[in-house]
């Protein structure tokens, strides 16, 4: 793949929400492309859209309208299994809470990742121990999650959305419950990935991460800017 | 693959100690009512087949009613069953009287059975040496006879040895294995069961040391064989019909068939389905809705899991198996633990209890696939409605 190349792309995608009172819009007409290598941080206020515009580029979701073209391959109309395959390979999530089952150990967490891919349980240790061993968390891998520290588990949850190399990493406010210098050392982890070219979407509040971000864009009455 | 879920199933059923507690405490207490069932039904259904056995097959008895008042002129007598051979001509009829007779140089008696040839083939009793007595025994009123398996085994009896009863020598010719154990346990007339430790002899030989028989020759039952259930029907009517004849003067009369002597065991039977049945249902029942609850509390905690396995790429039946499975395993292992404590009370106890247990097969594997399809039917909904989380919600919970 080119390093332009497109990795996910939304064509005039809105999504809106039925309630009791009638359909509430939350995203109108979004036009929004990432290339391979980017690194977007989607900014703006509570409610503006932020959350529905993740999840709909992490496919966890389908727009009420529109086009998602993941990869060149138009994946707004496929069906639940398929969202899921695509979901499984392509795609790598972390979240604000981390997310993390505390009973096991971080090597465990990050042998998650391949839970539902058919990859042996012998090769899934090696490729956590691999992830692991790359953003230096080889020391935190006997330990149960439940012990480590804030920005351990969040580096932890990193390595797990990482380990099986997804074209797209999408990120949740992931310094949102963090100290700064946890912060500092999460956004170091998602630099150093994306200068080996991974593609990452990251939706934050906080403006001291832009820097580490090659483009900005803000959220703002259910479009994107 | 497997090996993640069975981590992800024990570890979901682990991370809820009191609940998952509960619910197998409950699981537990039907399966070990539902194994007693079983086993308490299998038992009986063992006796109902022993006894149909011990009476022989397509055989059945006319007896004297113990609690007749017939005059001594309305008896069953030897020439009934002369009458209902000849009335008879597809059917085996045989005729029984017992005594108990003392043996010289012990305080035990044994039952003398005096017969005739026909009564070891209605009987269906197997010959281990020697001969049953025959029509030549019969006529000349030989002073041989057949000894049964246990006085063959206890006593040490063999065929060629010459045993005293009543001061009469007579020679072993023959060892049966009779059975009849299972009658006994049935409290049926006397004159269907020989005992264990019987002795039979030609009918015609023990008139000299019976005064009373030599005047009368009584007999306690005739047995009748036929061939087959159809043959049976025709001549159990034609029985009655024949002893109900004027001539025979014979009253007071029961026919003992498979189905008369099962009647206990069939009653015994539904009291124990009903009762042991319903406490079983009912324990199942609070069980289920026990573990229904665990289920729904259970993806209530872990809707952020459910969106993080979504998220990973878990499909919505992945997460509606995942949960069904914990049921299972909570079921399964309370019925593992319920039917191992009912079999392991059952296997010491059991000989105690007053009615008959079976344990096999039967009552470790019904009790184990009925608490697991109790898992899946339990939690159906909850897994369900587990799968329906839509990621993007479940996420939200974060």
């Amino acid at each position: 793949m080119s390093a332009d190349a497109t990795v996910l792309e939304m064509r005039e995608v809105s999504k809106s929400f039925d309630t009791p009172h009638g359909p509430v819009h939350v995203l109108h007409s979004v036009d929004f492309a990432i290339t391979n290598g980017e690194f977007v941080a989607i900014t703006g206020p509570s409610g503006s859209g932020k959350s529905t515009f993740l999840n709909l580029a992490s496919l966890l979701d389908t727009p009420t309208s529109g086009q998602v073209v993941f990869e060149d391959a138009d994946v707004s109309s496929l069906r639940e299994r398929e969202l899921c395959e695509v979901r499984k390979y392509r795609t790598g999530m972390v979240f604000q809470n981390f997310n993390l089952l505390t009973h096991r150990t971080a090597l465990e967490n990050v042998m998650f990742r391949f839970r539902y891919l058919e990859v042996p349980r012998r090769e899934a240790h090696d490729r956590a121990m691999e992830t692991l061993i790359a953003l230096g968390l080889e020391a935190l891998a006997p330990q149960p999650a439940r012990l480590l520290s804030g920005g351990e588990m969040q580096r932890v949850a990193i390595a797990r959305a990482v380990a099986q190399q997804p074209r797209l990493l999408l990120a949740d406010e992931p310094t949102g419950n963090l100290d700064k210098d946890s912060a500092r050392m999460v956004m170091e982890t998602l630099r150093s990935l994306n200068e080996g070219g991974m593609s990452i979407i990251l939706v934050t509040h906080n403006e001291a991460l832009l820097p580490y971000c090659s483009r900005r864009l803000v959220c703002d009455e259910g479009t994107v800017r | 693959m497997m090996t993640g879920t069975l981590q992800d199933v024990w570890e979901g059923v682990r991370s809820q100690p009191g609940r998952v507690g509960l619910s197998f405490l409950a699981i537990s207490v039907g399966i070990t009512a539902l194994t007693l069932l079983l086993a308490v039904l299998g038992g009986l259904e063992e006796r109902s087949q022993r006894i149909v056995r011990d009476l022989g097959v397509n055989v059945f008895a006319v007896v004297q009613n113990r609690s007749s008042d017939s005059p001594r002129s309305g008896r069953l007598r030897r020439e009934h069953v002369d009458f209902l051979a000849a009335n008879l001509p597809d059917a085996l009829v045989s005729g029984a009287r017992s005594h108990n007779v003392p043996t010289p140089g012990t305080r035990r008696d044994v039952t003398v059975v005096s017969t005739d040839a026909n009564l070891l083939r209605i009987r269906q009793w197997r010959r281990l040496a020697g001969r049953f007595i025959d029509q030549r025994d019969l006529d000349s009123k030989s002073r041989n006879a057949v000894i049964s398996a246990a006085l063959s085994r206890d006593w040490r009896w063999n065929v060629g040895d010459t045993i005293v009863l009543r001061r009469t020598p007579y020679q072993v010719i023959g060892v049966v294995e009779t059975g009849g154990s299972a009658l006994e346990g049935e409290n049926v007339n006397p004159g269907l069961t020989a005992g264990t430790r019987a002795v039979f002899v030609p009918a015609t030989t023990p008139a000299h040391w019976t005064a009373f028989a030599r005047m009368q020759p009584y007999i306690d039952a005739v047995f009748v064989r036929v061939d087959d259930a159809q043959a049976f029907r025709t001549a159990t009517r034609r029985v009655r019909q024949l002893l109900a004849q004027p001539d025979q003067r014979v009253s007071g009369l029961s026919l003992i068939t498979p189905d008369t002597l099962l009647r206990g065991v069939r009653k015994l039977q539904n009291t124990i389905k009903l009762t042991v049945g319903s406490i079983a249902a009912l324990c199942l029942v609070l069980g289920g809705t026990t573990l229904m609850s665990l289920m729904v509390a259970n993806v209530r905690d872990r809707v952020v899991e459910i969106g993080l396995r979504r998220a990973l790429g878990a499909t919505a039946a992945d997460i509606g198996v995942l949960f069904v499975a914990e049921a299972c395993l909570v079921t399964a292992i309370g019925a593992l633990a319920g039917t191992s404590l009912t079999h392991a009370v059952l296997i010491v106890g059991g000989p105690r209890l007053p009615v008959p247990v079976a344990l096999g097969p039967v009552t470790w594997l019904v009790p184990v696939a009925a608490a697991v399809l109790l898992g899946v039917l339990f939690s159906y909904w909850p897994a369900r409605s587990a799968a329906r989380i839509a990621p993007s919600e479940a996420l939200r919970n974060d």
